[in-house]
């Protein structure tokens, strides 16, 4: 890449855009510096807007970000809800086995839906999979890089100064007669130019790197992204079949108790006794919101399947007009530019 | 003894259940919570709950099983994308690197400009 921007030394090579052609005939005929590097800014500007300045991934990978999001959040949240569920249900059996005289009961060894290691072996992957979005969103987004702008601005200012200095030796190397105006070779407005070619130019350096490996990389990914909703949305059907089991036991422990207190004999606080039954319903709805809340997570885990998917795809050009010759403009530019400053006269 | 209302279905099946073995289990457990949100009998209701749980109990194993072999799969999946991960870093950095020639074509030019400056007559 830098080869193509500072090798000054090497022989013109052939230059296949007219515009190239025309620019080193005029270059031929005497047209000053300034107004060459001028040229170069505004031709490295056009060929930026003609092909596209950030890459066509960039707003589905904003999607996909966003469809992570909610998977991650409320994944967590499921997890640990029905490990909390499945905790209280433990706590009822422990009442059943007291009632029971059952001796094997030790409440040491009661089952764990998940471990703390099995929870954190879902959320790392899901924390991956942010990283990995994060990644595609700050790589997209690489062209406007501020790193890229301000070294750009460092070198365009330089040039500029070197410019400057430079030329009026030039002139009297040269024989050409001195500028009548005490005016630097290089105006503000020549050097603000030669900045934003530069600009330009690292952008469309960036982009190629951009285009030639990172759709690469998604397509790869597709598949486990793929593998990882599917095991998310078994993992999400399982939890909620047990956790339906969690709450129809609850609900039938609670009403064999209560049951149970209203055999003759048995002391009940009336008051207790009715707190007790006011508690089936309230039961019986966190049953239903928590299917739900599964349900919406579901949904959300299909959404970030298809997003990634979308993604896959559009990497995958399977748009030929707004992939392959974006990338074939790109490198044309890029080739042409490396082939216009390698065709400089260097001395 | 009472008879087991599981019927031919055993309290201890091979794990996993095959789908057509867990969809009769499923089946027995939704006909006895059915059996027990449809009645007030104690006797019923005792009797119930000590033979749902065994359903429940073979479901539940089928679950952790499945569970368990999910934690295999996301361990993998996380060294995989991982590795992805890596992959885009690199990337990343060869962006910067990018910048980071241009800064040094910066630095470059403003030693040629101190250069000329202590060329007299220049």
């Amino acid at each position: 890449m830098s080869r193509a921007i500072f090798c000054l030394d090497k022989k013109p090579p052939r230059i296949s855009y007219t515009t190239m052609q025309n620019g080193l005939k005029h270059r031929a005929s005497g047209i000053p510096l300034p107004s060459r590097l001028g040229a170069i800014a505004l031709i490295v500007s056009v060929s930026l807007c003609a092909t596209g300045c950030s890459s066509h991934i960039a707003k589905p990978s904003k999607a996909l970000s966003a469809a992570i999001a909610p998977v991650v959040d409320q994944s967590a949240s499921a997890y640990r809800d029905a490990v909390t569920l499945d905790n209280l249900r433990t706590d009822y059996e422990a009442v059943v086995a007291y009632q029971k005289k059952d001796a094997t009961y030790n409440p040491r060894n009661t089952p764990v839906l998940l471990t703390e290691k099995d929870i954190q072996s879902r959320l790392a992957v899901l924390a991956a999979l942010q990283v990995y979005s994060e990644s595609l969103i700050e790589i997209t987004k690489g062209t406007d890089s501020a790193e890229l702008d301000a070294a750009t601005k460092s070198a365009g200012a330089n040039l500029a100064t070197v410019g400057n200095h430079l030329a009026p030796s030039i002139e009297k190397v040269l024989g050409i007669s001195a500028s009548s105006s005490t005016s630097p070779a290089l105006s503000p407005e020549v050097s603000n130019g030669i900045t934003t070619g530069l600009n330009a130019l690292g952008q469309v350096l960036v982009n190629r790197v951009v285009e030639k490996q990172l759709p690469g990389k998604i397509v790869e990914m597709d598949p486990k992204v793929q593998a990882l909703c599917k095991a998310l949305s078994g993992d999400i059907q399982t939890l909620q079949g047990i956790e339906v089991r969690d709450y129809d036991r609850i609900l039938n422990l609670e009403k064999q108790f209560i049951i149970e207190d209203e055999q003759a004999g048995k002391f009940t606080n009336p008051q207790e006794h009715r707190a007790e039954i006011m508690k089936l319903p309230g039961i019986a709805r966190q049953q239903r919101e928590a299917s739900e809340k599964l349900d919406a997570l579901r949904e959300a885990i299909d959404h970030l399947a298809q997003a990634h998917h979308d993604l896959a795809v559009e990497a995958q050009e399977n748009n030929p007009l707004t992939f392959k010759e974006k990338l074939a403009a790109l490198a044309s530019v890029g080739s042409n530019l490396g082939n216009f400053y390698s065709s400089l006269p260097t001395n | 003894m009472v008879p087991s209302p599981l019927g031919n279905l055993s309290a201890d099946p091979p794990i996993p259940l095959t789908p057509e073995l867990r969809t009769a289990y499923q089946d027995l457990y939704a006909k006895m919570q059915a059996e027990l949100d449809s009645t007030m009998d104690q006797a019923a209701i005792e009797a119930l709950n000590t033979w749902q749980p065994e359903v429940d109990q073979v479901l539940r194993k089928d679950d952790l099983y499945k569970l368990h072999a999910n934690t295999d799969a996301f361990d993998a999946l996380h060294k995989q994308i991982d590795y992805t991960n890596d992959g885009l870093k690199k990337l990343q950095g060869q962006i910067s690197s990018i910048a980071s020639h241009f800064a040094m074509a910066g630095e470059i030019l403003t030693a040629i400009e101190k250069v000329l400056t202590l060329i007299p007559g220049v």
